[in-house]
């Protein structure tokens, strides 16, 4: 059963850190080590920027 | 790579054994680890029976005659040639060029900000790096190619892209981490200087705008007459603009839990489509003519370059990753499972004689040019410049990520190749020549095909029409473009899961993850090129100086019309081409991913010859000779070649000389109006392809002069960045390694607050 748990958390962690769920949490971790003590965006606020960014430099797709 | 070995004040380093441990700060762990243990005779073991078990596959690929081949020998033989070059091949390029320093911090770790740079964990950026650079190129080329039989396509996938592709992306992506995760374009002007430079750009930017004609050019054939695809692709764009407006105002972040949906409903909508395309309304609503989808995505290409990118091209890129991995994986698993044997000739009688209906030209050099993405792409070297280096944790990962991720597409190349070569080929020949050809009835195609002296029974017009009935179409006659074909074959595959009577539903399954893939590069080429477009304008000075803010809506515009323009009339004069658009304008699609290969691998070589490295510059320098060779070939055989079928401007003169005869009719041209749109056509497509082949000259000249003052040592100095002391560690096997872990253990020992990255690590 343990072993079947554990596969799954792996699975999960990947699939959510390969579509991005995890990205804003790996954020807020940038931001409290890098900048301590200053406020952090809300996770809306922080997709907002980030489409905003994709917005102005759009990355490419392969053919 | 060849920069001088910098010595921070505190690099410590620390021998135990064959390995040694490198700190760049006393008080942290190691941050890189030098392991020279020798291979284990385990190992050697392991490698010879991978070696021995590869030989005995291809050997069954390529001497068996008489009886019919297994698809599975094709898997093995691509794996086993895979591990070895993994293994053996790559490895000699990361320690002769390469050299990769993991003290040394990557653009991701100077520039970490949470948000674009960010040092990523090697298997997610591995799916990262896959996703992006895997498209509907892979899975259309070798499709197209199995006219030559399955032998040669085979052999070139794998070992092309051993040679070729896995080198091009790995080297590219280390020369740009080396500079700051500079554009390839960027890399051009600072190695090659100002002409080779602003040559390689405008080409970049050409190139791309083929490519997005072809693609779309692809997806129109694909659901031309087809009321089911129509429905299920149109419904692709609600879902996306749901899902974006679900991740920005209900639930933001939760993008696996809004794609799980998304793909939800895309089955949905598949479903949904049989049901509408077999009703009268669905009929009448969504059978459209191949000019008016053209039109429909011209429009598309068009909005999607200037919504805002929540709204749509974000959302659709979620379900194309979801859709890409979950159905290559699922593909593989199908072959497995069916275990389907070959039905195409080993080598047909069309890759010596030139004279095939899918594609014009003899196996060398038309077989490279369509094979294209499968083993050797240009359009990755723009991937793994610029957007994968701002993700890498460490530069000895790049070895899995770029000639990895390659390695991975080139399997899908094999899938794709299996996948049409397991049809009978009557069938195959039915669907892929052009309508001038087999008549565009099931009747005048059954007398077509018969005719081509194909191996197995001669095919009958009731064959046909039962043919496409299993797959719920009206017609399968020349569904050109590669898409139908594959899926198809894939419909035939996947009949395993669930028997034939799903066998319509995986026909359609197939064309809507194809044209999702396309219309995903479609919206994201045409906003890429619309920057590029601004950007260089904007370098012109004057007026133009305002484009270079992205923000000004007149600008953005603008610019997004004149892309759209230029792929969309490259698009329509495809689809009304009288000579069949596929068969014409597919060799210019391949000759332009080939070309930008050949730019990306003289910049790489370039370099290495910068570097003092000239003993290992045959290692890019084989590949970039063989494409140049090839695509200039081509390129020479599209321009001047005397045989109509082959040559853009014999065709051009033959027909503007039957027009000035007066003639209302001639060749494949029908009527006066057909007349003309040939003489048109010929005189773009051959405009191009001189317009391809000098640019590519003069990137190529201006790298010679380059690489000359620079073994005369009068050369500029290389562009790479002062490297700066890393202070994050990562694995760099896919699978760490008993002293890795061992060193991961004590970072994830220290307390948060210590200087680590935050990575995505799994701990």
């Amino acid at each position: 059963m343990g072993r079947i748990t554990s596969l799954s958390r792996q699975i999960r962690w990947y699939v959510s850190a390969l579509m991005g769920d995890n990205h804003y949490q790996r954020y807020v971790t940038h931001r409290r080590r890098a900048h301590p003590g200053e406020p952090v965006i809300s996770e809306a606020e922080y997709w907002r920027m980030r489409h905003r960014q994709a917005d102005l430099n759009p990355g490419a797709r392969c053919c | 790579m060849g920069s001088p070995p910098a010595a921070p004040p505190d690099r410590i380093e620390e021998v135990r054994g064959d390995v040694t441990f490198v700190r760049t700060d006393k008080n942290l762990p190691p941050v890189a680890i030098i392991d020279r243990s020798p291979i284990t005779t385990r190992h050697k073991l392991v490698f010879g029976a991978v070696a021995v078990l590869g030989a005995v596959a291809w050997a069954v690929i390529a001497f068996l005659r008489g009886e019919t081949v297994n698809a599975v020998w094709f898997v093995v033989a691509a794996i086993c040639t895979y591990v070895i070059g993994f293994r053996f091949y790559a490895r000699l390029i990361e320690m002769k060029i390469v050299r990769p320093r993991d003290d040394h911090a990557t653009p991701a770790e100077i520039y970490e900000n949470g948000t674009d740079y960010m040092p990523t964990d090697r298997r997610v950026l591995f799916g990262h790096h896959f996703a992006a650079i895997a498209g509907a190129g892979p899975l259309v080329g070798p499709v197209l190619a199995t006219q030559m039989g399955y032998l040669p396509g085979a052999i070139w996938i794998i070992i092309g892209a051993l040679l070729a592709g896995c080198v091009q992306d790995y080297l590219v992506l280390a020369i740009s981490t080396r500079r700051r995760g500079r554009s390839l374009g960027q890399m051009a002007r600072d190695e090659l200087g100002p002409v080779g430079g602003a040559a390689a750009i405008i080409g970049v930017l050409i190139i791309m705008m083929i490519l997005l004609a072809v693609l779309g050019l692809v997806v129109v054939n694909a659901l031309a007459e087809s009321p089911w695809g129509v429905f299920s692709i149109a419904m692709t764009i609600p879902i996306a603009i749901f899902m974006g407006v679900y991740l920005r105002y209900l639930r933001p972040g939760r993008v696996s839990e809004v794609s799980l949906i998304g793909v939800a409903l895309l089955l949905l909508a598949v479903v949904a489509g049989g049901w509408v395309g077999h009703s009268e309304w669905g009929q009448q609503w969504f059978t459209l003519s191949k000019v008016t989808l053209s039109w429909c995505l011209i429009i598309y290409g068009l909005a999607a370059s200037v919504l805002p990118v929540w709204l749509l091209l974000a959302p659709r890129d979620y379900l194309s990753t979801f859709m890409k991995v979950g159905t290559i994986a699922l593909l593989a698993v199908g072959i497995l499972l069916a275990r389907p044997v070959m039905q195409a000739p080993a080598i047909s009688q069309f890759a010596s004689s030139g004279a095939g209906p899918v594609f014009a030209g003899s196996l060398f050099p038309f077989l490279f040019i369509t094979i294209a993405c499968g083993a050797l792409s240009g359009f990755h070297s723009l991937i793994a410049s610029g957007t994968t280096p701002k993700l890498l944790e460490k530069e000895s990962q790049m070895r899995l990520i770029g000639y990895g991720g390659m390695m991975t597409e080139s399997f899908v190349a094999i899938m794709a190749l299996i996948t049409a070569s397991i049809l009978n080929q009557h069938l195959y020949f039915t669907m892929n020549a052009p309508a001038a050809a087999t008549g565009g009835t099931a009747e005048t195609a059954a007398a077509y095909v018969n005719k081509l002296g194909l191996s197995g029974p001669p095919i009958t017009p009731a064959e046909i029409d039962a043919a496409a009935a299993s797959v719920g179409e009206q017609s399968i006659v020349s569904r050109t473009g590669g898409a139908p074909t594959l899926a198809f074959g894939m419909a035939e595959v996947l009949s395993v899961f669930g028997g034939s009577g799903l066998k319509a539903f995986w026909y359609h399954f197939a064309i809507m993850f194809e044209a999702l893939f396309i219309l995903t590069t479609i919206d994201a080429g045409t906003r890429v090129a619309r920057f590029m477009l601004s950007d260089g304008l904007s370098n012109l000075g004057g007026p133009f100086r305002r484009l270079h803010d992205p923000s000004w809506k007149v600008g953005a515009w603008v610019c997004s019309v004149i892309v759209v323009a230029a792929w969309g009339s490259i698009l329509l004069m495809g689809v009304t081409d009288p000579l069949g658009g596929i068969n014409t304008l597919f060799p210019l699609f391949g000759i332009a991913n080939q070309l930008l290969a050949a730019i990306a691998l003289t910049v790489v070589t370039v370099v290495v010859i910068k570097m003092g490295l000239l003993k290992w510059a045959w290692i890019p320098g084989i590949p970039l000779l063989w494409d140049l060779i090839v695509t200039l070939t081509a390129s020479w055989q599209k321009i001047f070649s005397g045989d109509p079928k082959l040559g853009y401007w014999t065709q051009h003169f033959q027909f503007r000389a039957a027009q000035e005869a007066g003639k209302t009719s001639f060749g494949a041209a029908k009527n006066p109006d057909q007349l003309s749109d040939v003489i048109r056509n010929t005189f773009i497509q051959g405009t191009l392809s001189i317009l391809f082949a000098v640019v590519v000259i003069i990137v190529v000249a201006s790298a010679v002069v380059m690489a000359v003052r620079s073994i005369r040592g009068r050369g500029r100095p290389l562009a790479v960045e002062p490297p700066v002391p890393s202070r994050i560690f990562g694995p760099s096997r896919l699978l760490a390694t008993p002293v890795e872990k061992e060193v991961q253990q004590q970072w994830d020992a220290l307390p948060a607050s210590a200087a680590r990255s935050v990575g995505t690590s799994a701990h």
